[in-house]
């Protein structure tokens, strides 16, 4: 579960409706003329904006358990449902972030490689692209590079922004020109679970649940959605008091014999793109 | 809780297939054609529809009137049936390897062998076109403007060089949030820019979008422009924005030998908070998927003809381990 890692956490105020209104600025042109010795007052600039707005969506799920299911099954199957249940609260709130990438992020296809395909499988011409165009738009990276030590077979790691993606891409992506696996980092300490490697300043985050459009590309193979983000280039909405909850309902809430429990979560959630220019879903498909 | 919720409603008919969004989801289901039950037709018509749980998707059961009579009779539903929904699932349809051409006509035309089953409207993602390789792994809104068994236009792209062989898959759903990216088939010159998406786009004015075009496509002075939507044409397909681009190098769409390249797309990024439309909330991110089941239309479907009253009930029992 790798989409909500670069993701800012915003509040919903309670009785503040449906729908989360956020603005962000448009830049100011620079004032490089001198102002003179005249006296004269230089005109203005106009304050210009976007408004950013999330409306918010509620989510659940719950099984029901016949009472002699916990009374007699040897496994202990309420402790088990709450991991499971867990699991699917976590894996949904991640796949609803990766949905709204893939829905609304702007994309650049992957065009070095030499599949025939459109897009093509990932290269360092097209991971040089991603990272020059963030660049450009002034995102920040958001890992801090990892400086070199003298110990064997490893690299500095440039400061990086992430890429998130699926782990159907590792056989590719270790074909990178200058890929460097997380195993090479000169320290451990500043790495995730889900990270596979770096290139150049990408660092590459991989799920097995990472996006995939099915048949996406030219030749009707699926296309792998890359999310290279930068930092505040997105947010997760949740409501103000009203956080994920887990719900556990005894039988004897359950009709009048009791026969039935019920163990289940909910939680508010949306996912938000807070500045276009600093994700990109670069798009690949795979070599092979 | 442990009980089958049961859900009812009613509708008027339009001729076309209906989608009821039932968040229970739906074990089985149950219309009545009030309108029809009440008369007489030539031929009979399907006055009563049941589907359930395990039946094939498109199938039912229908109880239709004998010709000129109340005589009642009951058949399987092979197709037009009901089909459960999930939109959620981005599945893409079948792979149909059917396309023998595509035209160079104003509004391209698909020319498949077979039977394509579209309806005007449905969405098509092109794979593969020999001689129009450009087209390959773009949805296109189609039939609007021609549809026949044999033969689909594509509505809002723009003249191509004609194409041969290739491949075709109907996408059912758009993707889980709205507002969606879309590709651009086309932009104008004038001091407010026109812009043609090859998908029904849903867009409203006042929205903000940012416009990218590259270099394959010509006009790189609007590439990563934010312009504000002044206006929607629904007909055309377009939006208009407050971005001149008269002086700009024209628009093309790539030719096959382009490829790979990245395609022109429109990306929503927000709301314009100045001017009138500075209070709407149109732009709102929102999950728009949904469960529940689709019924077909026709004097044989449960969805009924133009101004049947439909009255349906569906069901749903609950799971326990």
């Amino acid at each position: 579960m790798i989409h909500n890692i670069p993701a800012m956490l915003k509040n919903m105020p309670r009785n503040g409706g449906t729908t989360l209104r956020m603005r962000r600025y448009n830049p100011l042109n620079t004032a490089t003329v001198p102002l003179g010795n005249s006296g004269v007052t230089p005109p203005p600039q106009q304050l210009t904006a976007v408004n950013i707005d999330a409306e918010l969506d509620f989510y659940g799920t719950y099984i029901i358990l016949n009472e002699q299911v916990t009374l007699q099954n040897q496994d202990p199957v309420l402790n088990e449902a709450a991991q499971r249940l867990g699991v699917s609260l976590r894996q949904t709130e991640d796949e609803l972030t990766r949905n709204m990438l893939a829905s609304t992020a702007s994309f650049i296809n992957c065009v070095g490689g030499t599949n025939g395909d459109n897009p093509t499988e990932i290269t360092r011409s097209d991971v040089d692209v991603i990272i020059r165009t963030l660049a450009d738009n002034n995102a920040y990276t958001i890992a801090d590079n990892i400086e070199g030590e003298d110990r064997f077979g490893t690299a500095p790691v440039r400061d990086a922004y992430f890429a998130l993606g699926s782990t159907q891409l590792i056989g590719d992506l270790e074909q990178v020109n200058g890929f460097i696996a997380k195993a090479q980092y000169p320290s451990q300490m500043s790495t995730l679970r889900p990270e596979w490697g770096s290139v150049s300043n990408l660092r590459f985050l991989l799920s097995s649940i990472g996006s995939i459009t099915p048949s996406g590309s030219n030749n009707g193979n699926d296309v792998y959605n890359i999310f290279c983000v930068g930092m505040e280039a997105y947010a997760v909405v949740e409501q103000d008091g009203y956080s994920s909850q887990f719900i556990y309902r005894p039988p004897i809430y359950d009709g009048p014999l009791a026969l039935n429990a019920s163990v289940g979560y909910k939680f508010a959630q949306t996912p938000r793109i807070t500045n276009d220019a600093w994700v990109l879903n670069l798009r690949a498909t795979l070599s092979v | 809780m442990t009980s089958t919720v049961i859900q009812q409603g009613s509708f008027t008919s339009t001729g076309e297939a209906v989608e009821l969004q039932i968040r229970s989801d739906v074990d089985w289901v149950e219309v009545d054609n009030y309108t029809q039950l009440g008369t007489q037709q030539t031929p009979g018509r399907g006055v009563q529809f049941r589907w359930q749980r395990g039946m094939a998707a498109g199938t039912g059961v229908e109880i239709t009137k004998a010709d000129g009579a109340d005589t009642l009779q009951g058949e399987v539903m092979a197709t037009g049936g009901f089909t459960l929904l999930d939109t959620s699932d981005q599945t893409p349809g079948t792979l149909n390897s059917t396309i023998t051409a595509i035209s160079n006509a104003a509004i391209p035309v698909v020319t498949n062998s077979g039977t394509n089953g579209l309806s005007a409207g449905d969405v098509v993602r092109i794979i593969n076109v020999t001689g129009a390789q450009q087209l390959g792994g773009i949805d296109y809104t189609v039939g609007i403007n021609t549809l026949t068994t044999t033969t689909f236009s594509l509505d809002y792209m723009a003249q191509i060089v004609a194409g041969t062989t290739g491949s075709w898959r109907k996408i059912d759903f758009d993707p889980q949030f709205y507002p969606r990216r879309r590709f651009i088939t086309a932009i104008s010159q004038a001091s407010s820019a026109v812009i043609t998406l090859s998908v029904t786009h849903g867009y409203t004015a006042g929205q903000a979008v940012r416009i990218n075009v590259p270099s394959e496509f010509g006009m790189t002075e609007i590439d990563g422009l934010v312009g504000n939507i002044t206006a929607v044409n629904a007909t055309n397909n377009t939006i208009t924005v407050d971005i001149d681009s008269s002086a700009f190098t024209a628009f093309s769409f790539p030719l096959t030998a382009a490829v790979p390249f990245t395609q022109a797309t429109i990306v929503p990024i927000g709301q314009t908070a100045t001017g009138a439309f500075a209070n709407s909330l149109d732009d709102a991110t929102d999950n728009q998927s949904f469960i529940g089941i689709r019924l077909g239309a026709g004097i044989d479907g449960p969805a009924g003809s133009t101004n049947d009253v439909i009255y349906w009930r569906a069901g749903k029992s609950t799971l326990i381990q």
